[in-house]
């Protein structure tokens, strides 16, 4: 059982790692749909919840193959900083998820929560490319869906993990290319 | 269904008036009137019946007034917009950001408010602008990293340190989310007007930071409360002081009119960290002043911001400066009165303070007012009816704040 949390944990650690590490589109979308196994598996106990994130993170990552850099773009030159920064958050969120916060939901739900929040935003801070900066929102509102899924499983809990699928979703459908400004 | 009209119609004219974009005239009519159809729906909740929501929406009060004056911002700034500006774009975006707000007001928890920051955010930065998307998506992105972490620290467990914690992270996350000091976004003075952070702080964040304050205040509980006002009032006065210096020393007119509005931010998060009545009811006027007198002022500002007409100082001018300044019988006399009040029961050394920052405010406002020029035409009735606002908001308060149930 510690082995099946610790395979679900790496997982969703991969995937936002490889978000964090990955310039290219298949290496973006290979991320995005990692992290939502990852933190879907560890979800189980909600399985509507955890269908419904999963399936937004694939159709997410899937909608991120269509455009943007091509390849993998994965470890660029220069990027020593960000792996001892996914190294870090990895160990750090494992210890808050897993010994410092007593809830909400079991300790690998909340080490996958952390580590979309902390790795997504770590993302979205350090890079100007625009189809990083999606993957990195799309990975933070998966982790709002999940922390949403792992503090209950009320009518609202529902709609607000179907309201985060969705929006994971509509940010896949935004462009990776810049539009031109014009007007006033 | 009052609350999914009320989300429903904007966000469908949204839709109608980008994709009619090639034909102006019909892009306006029915954005316009989808629009119009959703500041009813907002307006019918008034009425119980109208409140009942097949989704389990609810709308409180103050969120739902600031939503409707949002609503009649936008209208003055599409009507009256001046020559030049692309109005089609403006109602577009405009509608789709009402569309949003009806979301994170009728949000159930806090969670559900960062999953629509995060979207509205991400339709924000994907407009034409001067800074990459994933610039502009900062400020919002942390605001929603900030709500996750102060969510999980307030189910973390039973200590104090975790309420507190939560409470810092959930205040940092209001602050981050309406783009305001530390969190200040880049400014492009070239940006147009909808895709500038000054469109996001001064149409966006009012009613964000509101319905935000509606779902963080009733959880951060009793070991959090200290940290949530003090962090409020504390971040206030920091924006006031960054604010009015700013908007007074700023080397260009735009710097100086995005300074003038985080001033105004400052007396709204003091007046809500000031967990009293009268600190509430100050920072909600206050908001709501933003979205009516400053925001569409700005807007007409623009042509002499991006230098396609001069700048000028008559008589409408001073009489604009005394607007901004918060001089009776404006807007911003009957705020300041409040807020001192308020201040005053709570701790009186907090209320000189605010008098310091209100004193320097005067600095600033006649080059704002200067930024006008000679409104003429549209922008002429514009400033007038801007002007009304403040009056109305200056002389009769208690009528605006009952609009809030306040």
């Amino acid at each position: 059982m510690l082995a099946l949390e610790l395979v679900e944990v790496v997982v969703a650690w991969l995937g936002a790692a490889l978000v964090v590490l990955s310039d290219g589109r298949r290496g973006v979308a290979l991320g995005i749909a990692l992290y939502a196994a990852g933190l879907a598996s560890t979800l189980l106990a909600d399985p509507l919840a955890a269908a419904a994130l999963a399936l937004a993170g694939l159709v997410s990552a899937g909608l991120r193959l269509r455009d943007g850099h091509r390849g993998w773009g994965t470890l660029p030159p220069g990027s020593t900083p960000r792996l001892l920064l996914c190294v870090v958050s990895g160990v750090l969120a494992a210890y808050a998820g897993a010994s410092l916060l007593e809830g909400p939901g079991p300790a690998p739900a909340r080490v996958a929560i952390l580590l979309g929040g902390a790795l997504g935003v770590a993302r979205l801070l350090s890079t100007t490319r625009r189809e990083a900066a999606l993957a990195a929102a799309t990975l933070m509102t998966l982790a709002v869906g999940g922390a949403e899924a792992a503090i209950g499983a009320s009518q609202v809990a529902a709609t607000v993990v179907l309201a985060a699928a969705i929006a994971a979703m509509l940010l896949g459908l935004l462009p990776a290319a810049e539009g031109e400004p014009g007007g006033a | 269904m009052g609350p999914e009209l009320a989300l429903g119609f904007p966000a469908a004219g949204a839709v109608l008036a980008a994709a009619l974009r090639r034909r102006p005239a019909l892009a306006l009519l029915c954005g316009g009137l989808l629009g119009v159809a959703g500041a009813l729906a907002l307006g019918l909740l008034w009425l119980p019946p109208a409140q009942t929501s097949f989704l389990g929406l609810g709308l409180p009060a103050a969120p739902r007034a600031l939503l409707i004056f949002s609503a009649l911002a936008l209208t003055l700034v599409v009507a009256l917009a001046p020559a030049g500006a692309d109005r089609v774009g403006l109602l577009a975006a405009g509608l789709a950001g009402s569309a949003g707000l009806v979301a994170v007001a009728a949000a159930p928890d806090v969670l559900a408010v960062a999953v629509v920051i995060a979207l509205l955010a991400a339709g924000h930065a994907a407009l034409p602008g001067g800074r990459p998307f994933a610039v502009r998506m900062r400020g919002p992105g942390l605001a929603v990293a900030l709500v996750l972490a102060g969510v999980l620290l307030q189910h973390g467990g039973d200590a104090p340190a975790f309420a507190r914690l939560s409470a810092l992270a959930l205040v940092l996350a209001l602050v981050a989310a309406a783009g305001l000091v530390p969190f200040l976004p880049e400014l492009d003075p070239e940006e147009p007007a909808p895709a500038s952070p000054v469109a996001w702080t001064g149409f966006f964040g009012p009613a964000l930071a509101i319905a935000m304050v509606a779902r963080i205040q009733p959880t951060v509980g009793p070991d959090g409360a200290p940290v949530y006002g003090a962090l409020l009032v504390g971040l206030g006065v920091l924006n006031l002081a960054w604010g009015t210096l700013g908007a007074w020393l700023a080397e260009g007119d735009v710097a100086a009119w995005r300074y003038s509005f985080l001033a105004d931010w400052g007396l709204a998060l003091v007046g809500l960290g000031i967990v009293v009545p009268d600190g509430y009811a100050a920072a909600y006027l206050v908001l709501a002043s933003v979205l009516l007198v400053r925001f569409p002022l700005y807007l007409w500002a623009r042509p002499v911001l991006v230098g396609r007409a001069a700048g000028a100082m008559g008589p409408a001018n001073v009489l604009l400066a005394a607007a901004l300044a918060g001089a009776a019988p404006f807007a911003g006399f009957s705020i300041r009165l409040l807020l001192l009040r308020a201040a005053t029961t709570v701790y009186w050394p907090l209320a000189l303070v605010l008098g310091l920052g209100m004193l320097v405010w005067l600095a600033h406002s006649l080059r704002l007012a200067r930024t006008l020029g000679a409104p003429r035409g549209r922008a002429a009735v514009g400033v007038v009816l801007a002007l009304g606002f403040s009056l109305l908001l200056g002389v009769a308060p208690a009528l605006m704040l009952a609009l809030g149930g306040l």
